[in-house]
């Protein structure tokens, strides 16, 4: 019984990683900078208009714009954070309409 | 449903056709130079006056002033994201977009004032995206979240404001660009809508051109797939940079379509301007330079 459970391990192993990142990612945003990844995105009113929004926020510091990378790299204020729910209302604030993602 | 599903279907073929149907431009345009690689960073609009070319240089966070041979001059500072300019005389205007700022200066770049704070009221921006002056010295300011225009004094003090956010003539969605006409008319790109619109200096709704309307994006002569910035020149003719189709497209004063070219080598029209030799300079955003064509008449049979 015992050894069946570890051979299991491989198989669980992934699922409970992603498990934790992606509860992680949700209530513990405490990286810095953030990077906000944007495929795809078409031109300058989108990232000028994300970029204008996340500089209303408190939290934000400093965006840099990533053309290459699809990206925005928010900077924080230090002991600041800048959860994923905040993150939702900016990108609805500057009505962007296509999807994005967050690394910390 | 269904019945606005075929009456849509019908205006979309019925605009086809005449697209199609209309005559060849005579009239056609070829690169004559370029250049701005290594100094630009996103450049947005462009403006040209006394021969120079004043460049909206959006990360660089300056205004880049080149003569219109493409010599570098001078880089004017203080600017978070200038995505606008316009200059005429002594006068420059340029709109911040990050800090909802139109800042006034001289043409030798010593700033007069500066105006505009966050928000939705009377002399607040949320994203000031072009500006443009009228022959007595007015400003007037489009303002890209709030769906309006803002008319100002030359000092910068409200004088009225027009539009809301809608699809029908006379409102805006995301305007991107203003200029005003030999008649003080005012033609806004309202590039969310893929159209110009045009109006007299009070507000009044004049026309509209571009498609169909409510918003659909086509790449069919006259259409557009974002209409970010237009230029007039000296015989009121109006030069739509039309972003996603990468190209300019020209037309009368009132709107009829005479030419359009530069796709082959446009990325993102960003901006236009226009000399009095009718050389049409494009800045080509994600290419980081600047285009300059020249019109060449097609042989007649």
């Amino acid at each position: 019984m015992k050894a069946r459970t570890w051979s299991r391990l491989p198989t669980l192993g992934p699922i409970l990683f992603v498990l934790i990142t992606v509860g992680d990612t949700q209530s513990s945003p405490t990286s810095n900078p953030v990077i906000l990844h944007l495929p795809g995105i078409p031109g300058p009113y989108c990232a000028y208009g994300v970029e204008k929004r996340l500089m209303e926020r408190e939290e934000v510091e400093k965006v840099t714009m990533s053309w290459e990378k699809e990206s925005l790299i928010v900077s924080l204020k230090e002991g600041m954070e800048l959860s994923s729910k905040s993150i939702e209302e900016v990108m609805k604030k500057a009505d962007y309409p296509y999807r994005y993602s967050i690394q910390r | 449903m269904r019945k606005i599903f075929v009456i849509t279907v019908f205006l979309i073929c019925a605009a086809l056709l005449f697209s199609l149907a209309s005559p060849s431009p005579k009239e056609t345009y070829e690169k004559v130079s370029q250049w701005g690689e290594g100094v630009l960073n996103r450049p947005m609009d462009i403006a040209w006056e006394g021969g120079l070319l004043y460049v909206a240089d959006a990360e660089n966070q300056t205004i880049t002033i080149f003569k219109d041979n493409g010599t570098l001059l001078t880089r004017w500072h203080g600017f978070k994201r200038p995505i606008s300019i316009t200059v005429k005389g002594d006068n420059a205007y340029v709109a911040d977009f990050l800090a909802d700022e139109v800042v006034h200066l001289k043409s030798d770049g010593t700033e007069i004032r500066r105006w505009g704070r966050h928000g939705r009221s009377e002399e607040e921006f949320d994203g000031p995206s072009g500006v443009a002056v009228d022959s007595v010295g007015n400003v007037y300011v489009s303002d890209f979240y709030n769906h309006r225009i803002q008319k100002f004094t030359r000092e910068g003090r409200f004088f009225l404001q027009w539009g809301t956010d809608g699809r029908w003539g006379g409102s805006f969605h995301y305007p991107t660009d203003v200029v005003v006409g030999p008649r003080d008319q005012v033609y806004v790109a309202d590039a969310y809508n893929q159209r110009i619109q045009e109006f007299t200096s009070d507000g009044q709704y004049l026309a509209k051109w571009g498609g169909i309307g409510f918003g659909i994006p086509g790449g069919w002569r006259g259409w557009f797939r974002l209409a970010k910035a237009i230029a007039l020149d000296r015989q009121g003719n109006v030069y739509v940079a039309d972003a996603f189709n990468r190209r300019i497209q020209k037309f009368t004063g009132e709107g009829k379509f005479l030419t359009a070219w530069g796709q082959d080598q446009i990325r993102y029209a960003a901006g236009v301007a226009v000399d009095p030799e009718d050389q049409v300079y494009v800045s080509d955003f994600f290419n980081n330079r600047i285009l300059v064509f020249a019109p060449k008449r097609k042989e007649e049979p």
